[in-house]
């Protein structure tokens, strides 16, 4: 039986040494002073660069203001040319929706035969019919008509001998459906009923000699459309 | 005033007790600096530098559009000139308030080299154009004018076809050839042109410091 070991321990608690070389109780306090002035440090830093970032957008709004007078001239003249862009557009649906007639026109004489007397001869522009669609109130009301195109038609009228008659009116009916008249007229035809005799008229449109009867006819042309594009 | 600690820390050694107060205290300022100082420079910093920023690009577009004025100032010259010279040489103009006789004295020496006679001219009500987008302050219309006037056929559509290729932007809209019994070879015809022609001015829109 061995006796018991005695083991006395006069340390005080105060006198007990880690055995680490780097002692807690001192490098902690240090390492949060050190954590607080980092703080005080980076404030410092953001205070700084608050007042650079300040001076520097004074030099940069002086800058600014200095080049407004000139950038005033540039804003109107940019202004101007868009209302002048704009301008040009509206006069560029006038120019297209040019469509020449006059020589077609012409070319009507050359198929017109002596035996036939053309009596009327109109062209006009086909109003639209009015748009079934109720009117939205909440749209902004147009400044101008919103048709992109107008249908133009040609209406010929005329009369013509009885002998051979219907193939003359027939023959000019085909000549205004030739390529010749395709730069202006799109179709042509007869209306129904149009093609008539009449009789007891009060004078012979060939002269006082000419037949009493006479054929009437009426052509009507659908032309190319005026594009206001 | 004095403050009781507790029995577990008045129990510990004295350099200890300094040194976790200490501990405290710094990370408490720590906190404080971080909380009322640091982030509110930071969000004021972030706020100067997005300003900045925004000036910046402000200044970067002026002075790139300052460089470019010779070829604005162009720009805008080919288009106002192209758009006077459009108007100079085709647009109706009035005469004494009268659109009507300006045409008719535009179209008189078409009318006398054609043979064809004018009786009378007739203004209608101008149609507004078609409105492009974005819109012009200046609207343009089609003013149609009525010729009534006589002569053969051939001399009627010869004033037509001189007139379109003399002046190629006064265009054709109504034509009514109405033979005569009297005179057979001459017949009356209704002839309408039209011209372009300067409509309303709008005013521009209010902007949004004057709203």
């Amino acid at each position: 039986m061995s006796p018991a070991s005695l083991h006395y321990n006069f340390l005080h608690e105060s006198e007990r040494v880690s055995s680490s070389p780097i002692r807690l109780r001192f490098m902690v306090p240090i390492f949060s002073c050190f954590i607080a002035a980092c703080m005080v440090i980076i404030w410092q830093f953001y205070a700084i660069q608050v007042e650079a970032v300040k001076s520097r957008k004074t030099l940069v709004d002086d800058e600014i203001t200095t080049m407004k007078g000139t950038y005033s001239n540039i804003v109107m003249d940019r202004a101007l040319e868009k209302e002048l862009q704009a301008e040009l557009k509206q006069l560029s649906f006038y120019k297209a929706s040019r469509n020449r007639v006059g020589e077609t026109l012409h070319q009507l004489t050359n198929c017109v035969s002596d035996r036939v007397q053309v009596t009327e001869v109109r062209l006009a522009i086909v109003p639209l019919p009015k748009e079934i669609v109720k009117p939205n109130p909440k749209a902004p009301v147009p400044l101008g008509p919103t048709n992109r195109f107008d249908t133009v038609s040609l209406r010929i009228s005329g009369r013509a001998q009885p002998e051979g008659g219907s193939g003359l009116v027939d023959g000019l009916l085909r000549s205004l459906q030739s390529p010749a008249f395709s730069n202006v007229i799109q179709s042509a035809v007869i209306p129904k009923g149009a093609f008539r005799q009449e009789s007891n008229l009060r004078t012979s449109f060939m002269g006082e000699g000419g037949p009493r009867e006479v054929l009437l006819f009426e052509i009507n042309c659908n032309c190319l459309p005026r594009r206001y594009e | 005033m004095s403050i009781e600690l507790p029995s577990y820390v008045q129990n510990l050694p004295r350099p200890l007790q300094q040194s976790i107060a200490v501990t405290i205290v710094a990370w408490v300022v720590a906190c404080c600096v971080l909380v009322f100082l640091v982030l509110p420079k930071k969000n004021q910093f972030a706020e100067a530098y997005a300003q900045l920023q925004s000036s910046i690009m402000v200044r970067d577009s002026m002075k790139a559009d300052i460089a470019k004025v010779e070829q604005q100032r162009n720009a805008t010259v080919t288009l106002q000139s192209e758009r006077d010279s459009f108007l100079s040489d085709h647009a109706l103009e009035p005469l004494l308030g009268s659109l009507a006789m300006r045409a008719k004295s535009v179209l008189s020496l078409v009318s006398q080299q054609t043979g064809f006679v004018i009786d009378n001219v007739k203004e209608l009500p101008a149609i507004p154009l078609r409105v492009p987008t974005p819109t012009a302050l200046q609207l343009y219309s089609r003013q149609p004018v009525e010729f009534l006037g006589h002569g053969s056929y051939q001399q009627i559509v010869n004033f037509i076809a001189e007139t379109e290729k003399q002046y190629p932007y006064v265009i054709l809209t109504g034509l009514t050839v109405l033979a005569q019994v009297q005179t057979p070879e001459v017949h009356k015809a209704v002839i309408m042109f039209e011209w372009p022609v300067k409509g309303d001015k709008r005013q521009p829109a209010p902007t949004s410091q004057n709203q």
